[in-house]
């Protein structure tokens, strides 16, 4: 953050440039708490968010990150927002979150969830959860008032019609 | 249009058929009574609950080699191990992957990592996921603390061996432990299942 500061102008112009040559944003990712999630899940909107819990180290999660970004791309113009919960190690943001996502672009930022007491919160999230990962849930609170869980592998396919189908509501 | 409808019928019940079969079975609760078994164990014995007739209970804990919140368990395993089975409760552990989808967690390899690790206890492997789909195991790693009463065994408490994965200097709530402390008091469990983040087990692909 500090180095970021030293040299603002330079950063300035490399974001420009970088937003105007990528179709797809730069990767962010930053380390959140439970209130800050909770703010997502509970938002007012008529945008349909999906929220995908995963991990680098969950082999079948990193499978299926490729679904999530075709299915934003054939889908990028609707009312639609993916957000990526990492449940990584805290202390393996630096050393193994940000490095993965230097080489993988998502299609949403990436939040590292820093709640290591696992059962004071997944029951929250959603209580059917095992608390076996990848899950994603699918929010559309002001088009259909619903709140789909998947727990395990989500096809792109099975995403995309799902979510096709939550758009069309009117 | 008849046929046609009578098609889709059929369609959407063999779906129904399909997604039914994907949901894993509710498994055990706590107070059941735990189903015994017959699985090799790494030092190529065959082992059982009944083998176990000293015992008060047993810490039966499905985990594994390639998932990286068992890997950070492992030390702790080991120390429940040494705390508690010369109270009576030692721990057994069992391998529910399917090895084809993760080698890692292959018979040979298990052999390896309880030699490695020096593990104190029977590393068991689950090789047709039989009693992983019997107990309800949905991740590693995944306890079921078990009490023995008369000759069965009954599930006490079922979840997180602890409430910090990451961190074994910042743990708060030893639920295994404050459930096997409960059981040699003569009391409840007072928090008899938990959950917790885990790599999913990973069953064969039909």
């Amino acid at each position: 953050m500090s180095r970021t500061l030293k040299s603002p102008l330079k950063f300035i112009l490399i974001f420009f440039l970088m937003s105007a040559f990528h179709p797809i944003k730069a990767q962010q990712a930053s380390i959140i708490k439970l209130a800050e999630l909770t703010e997502i899940i509970n938002r007012n909107t008529d945008t349909v968010y999906v929220l995908n819990f995963w991990a680098t180290w969950c082999k079948p999660c990193v499978a299926e990150l490729p679904g999530f970004i075709s299915v934003a791309s054939d889908l990028q113009n609707s009312k639609l927002k993916f957000y990526f919960i990492s449940l990584d190690f805290k202390r393996e943001f630096e050393s193994r979150l940000i490095p993965f996502l230097e080489k993988q672009s998502l299609p949403g930022p990436v939040y590292l969830l820093d709640e290591p007491d696992y059962n004071s919160w997944i029951n929250l999230i959603e209580p059917t959860w095992q608390g076996s990962i990848p899950a994603t849930l699918i929010i559309s609170k002001n088009v259909d008032n619903h709140h789909q869980f998947i727990e395990g592998e989500i096809t792109p396919e099975d995403l995309k019609r799902t979510l096709i189908l939550k758009l069309l509501k009117p | 249009m008849k046929k046609s409808s009578a098609f889709t019928v059929l369609l959407l019940s063999l779906c129904l058929v399909f997604t039914s079969f994907k949901v894993p079975p509710p498994g055990l609760n706590v107070g059941d009574k735990a189903p015994d078994f017959k699985l090799k164990n790494v030092d190529g014995s065959m082992k059982s609950l009944a083998d176990y007739k000293s015992a008060k209970g047993i810490i039966l804990i499905f985990t594994c080699n390639h998932c990286p919140f068992s890997v950070a368990y492992e030390d702790r395993i080991l120390a429940l191990d040494q705390q508690y089975a010369p109270k009576g409760f030692p721990v057994v552990a069992i391998n529910p992957n399917d090895a084809v989808s993760v080698p890692e967690d292959s018979w040979d390899n298990m052999v390896i990592r309880a030699k490695d690790k020096k593990f104190t206890f029977a590393y068991l492997y689950d090789e047709g996921q039989n009693i992983a789909q019997t107990y309800g195991a949905a991740r590693t790693p995944h306890v079921f603390l078990l009490q023995k009463v008369g000759a069965d065994f009954v599930v006490k408490y079922i979840g997180a061996i602890d409430d910090n994965t990451d961190n074994p200097d910042q743990v708060k709530n030893r639920y295994v432990e404050d459930a096997i402390n409960d059981v040699l008091g003569g009391k409840p469990v007072a928090v008899p299942f938990t959950k917790a983040i885990g790599c999913t087990v990973k069953w064969k692909k039909a």
